[in-house]
């Protein structure tokens, strides 16, 4: 996934491969401008070409390919069988119209329910997310609701046809913990519901490790580690993941000294040669500055994934054994 | 006069909303609604809370910065009394008080080079001498918050954000402040560069005694930093006691519902059941309350909490609950 820029190419999402399988959640964490968000815009088709362009790769969603589907393709999966929430429900949202025309839009659409059939549907998904006085507040505009009942309304949206895949970009970012933790645990309720399988885009860890089973880690565009969450949190395998735990403080704890991951941010207009991380890496060795580290997967149920030249596996976030 | 460097007492904020046609006024936004704490020296106070329980008011209203809106209760910096001060009188208090704000790209002047960001408040309260010192005075700032020297003509766009609240830091400390209120300083912040951010912060208290009150809604965030925290739900303090405490044991039950919501990064630890739930969400600040403003959605309500006001208590862990009142 390129994008062709004033200032030269950006490889937003390098080579990044992962699989989904139905029912599971699975977590992508990453700070910005990892990719994390540009994978799944991809995943979609919603990759504005130019000035994107997806220089290669696959995505097959029960067995058809998804890069080669035509507009009119698109829209048979779009919306019905993958469906997205986005992070902030405010520019999500059309203002000019009722939460009521957004909702049967969609039903009306995919599943080619009547005006009348698809209101009242329309109505019990708003129950379904918990929305108060939903006959009512069904004519009201996005304005009109505050903010976690704006989310809501957009979780109402995306299940409307019950999709078999639910793209989830931050949720829960803009919200406040206790209506993160409502939220949170409608996705979940949902999930069981219906069977659909989700992938949860955020930089929270606290939010991964109490919603999903897998993840995958991304720095720079690359996919750097990928593990069950009690692995990955556990036993850690890249440096970066390492850094990244050690430098989220917590609440439950009081621990003196934050370790910080030296340095700044990669510029993705100018990555540095060998494994993009070296220049922030404690375990750095002559070899990092050179060769790009290849994406080794480690035998088990289901397999483990790590790109470093280093053996980590026995470290606990000081030097390597 | 005790020594504490800030103490604010019974302060309230209120915005009163402009009339809409011919009808009565509207009533007014109690954002901050009787907040009482005190900072000492080189030590921080955390104020913790969702969106719209005051805290940032507080901060404004700590330096005189509320504008035109209605105020009332005291705030003494040094033992000396500001909030009854005009612009002109709260000049020479300003270089006490100094502030680091959330966005980093909005609060860094785009068209001023560093060098010159970090100068102006030297400017403003002529401190440093000479415009030579100055310069020295900038580039020892900029080497103290791990910006290299070598960028001191360079412009706000050329940084990265971790860099840009550097500098902000730079510039808050440019005029030697006993006290910076950060708001949301490192919220903006991904968490490699937000932990950055923080221990430099810690290392600046230890290193010149500055005080912070640091505002914060990541309740993590704030533990790490804080000696002493508060928590205010309605424009009110509700909870108020030293760190470890209050975490270890919150009393309060808007305290513990605000913790057990809060994910915590560790997959063996958030199976746990005894969350707290919180159904519906805050209600608006209009509102003017016989009784506790969280009675409401508290679980644990009692009978009189809607009719009886509660206090603070005055113990090293002070808590406005009425399950902790004798009778």
């Amino acid at each position: 996934m390129e994008f062709h820029t004033d200032s030269g190419v950006v490889r937003a999402v390098n080579r990044v491969s992962f699989d989904l399988s139905p029912g599971e959640t699975l977590g992508i964490v990453g700070e910005s401008g990892s990719g994390k968000s540009v994978t799944n815009l991809a995943v979609l088709g919603l990759i504005a070409q130019p000035p994107g362009k997806i220089a290669g790769g696959s995505v097959q969603y029960d067995g058809q390919e998804l890069l080669e589907l035509d507009q009119r393709q698109w829209q048979q999966i779009r919306g019905k069988k993958i469906a997205m929430i986005f992070q902030d429900p405010m520019t999500a949202l059309n203002p000019f119209l009722t939460v009521e025309e957004q909702l049967i839009e969609v039903t009306m659409l995919h599943l080619g329910l009547g005006r009348t059939e698809a209101s009242q549907h329309a109505v019990q998904l708003l129950q379904k997310v918990g929305i108060p006085a939903a006959e009512k507040r069904i004519r009201d505009y996005p304005h009109q609701f505050s903010g976690g009942m704006r989310q809501r309304v957009m979780i109402a949206m995306a299940i409307s046809c019950q999709p078999d895949i639910l793209i989830a970009d931050e949720p829960t970012t803009a919200l406040d913990v206790t209506i993160q933790a409502q939220i949170l645990e409608l996705m979940k309720s949902m999930q069981e519901e219906f069977g659909t399988a989700i992938i949860f885009i955020t930089h929270d860890l606290g939010v991964v490790a109490s919603t999903c089973d897998r993840v995958m880690v991304m720095y720079a565009g690359q996919k750097v580690e990928q593990a069950t969450t009690r692995e990955l949190f556990n036993q850690p395998r890249h440096p970066y993941t390492i850094g990244l735990l050690n430098s989220a403080p917590r609440w439950d704890q009081s621990d003196e000294q934050l370790q910080a991951i030296d340095g700044q941010p990669p510029d993705l207009l100018n990555l540095p040669a060998g494994c993009s991380f070296h220049p922030r890496c404690q375990f750095v060795q002559d070899e990092c500055l050179q060769e790009i580290p290849p994406l080794v997967t480690l035998n088990g149920d289901p397999p483990r994934q790590h790109a470093c030249l280093r053996d980590l596996s026995t470290c606990k976030g000081g030097e390597p054994g | 006069m005790t020594t504490a460097l800030l103490q604010v007492r019974d302060l309230k904020v209120h915005f009163r909303p402009p009339r809409r046609g011919f009808g009565r006024p509207a009533p007014a936004i109690r954002a901050v609604d009787g907040v009482s704490f005190d900072v000492e020296p080189g030590q921080t106070l955390g104020l913790v809370g969702e969106s719209g329980c005051g805290k940032s008011t507080t901060a404004r209203a700590i330096l005189n910065l509320t504008g035109a809106a209605y105020r009332e209760g005291e705030v003494y910096l040094d033992g000396e009394r500001i909030d009854e001060l005009g612009e002109a009188a709260m000049w020479k208090h300003r270089a006490k008080v100094q502030m680091v704000f959330q966005d980093p790209f909005a609060s860094l002047n785009p068209r001023m080079t560093v060098g010159k960001i970090i100068r102006e408040p030297m400017r403003n309260f002529s401190v440093h001498g000479s415009s030579e010192d100055q310069r020295l005075e900038v580039i020892r700032l900029m080497e103290l918050v791990g910006i290299n020297p070598r960028y001191i003509n360079r412009y706000p766009h050329e940084f990265s954000g971790g860099q840009r609240q550097r500098i902000g830091i730079a510039r808050a400390l440019a005029v030697n402040p006993k006290l910076i209120v950060c708001d949301e300083a490192v919220s903006a912040l991904d968490v490699s560069i937000q932990a950055q951010v923080i221990n430099l912060l810690m290392d600046l208290q230890q290193k010149l005694g500055v005080a912070y009150v640091f505002i914060s809604h990541d309740l993590a965030v704030v533990r790490h930093i804080a000696h002493r925290v508060g928590v205010m739900y309605l424009g009110r303090i509700v909870e108020l006691a030293d760190s470890n405490e209050l975490y270890k044991s919150p009393r309060h039950p808007y305290t513990r519902a605000l913790l057990s919501a809060a994910p915590v990064p560790d997959p063996d630890q958030n199976v746990s059941q005894n969350r707290v739930k919180l159904e519906g969400e805050v209600p608006s600040p209009d509102i003017e309350y016989a009784g506790c403003p969280f009675a409401e959605r508290c679980p644990d309500v009692l009978s009189h909490c809607r009719t009886t006001p509660p206090q603070l208590s005055e113990e090293e862990h002070r808590v406005a609950c009425l399950l902790y009142e004798e009778p």
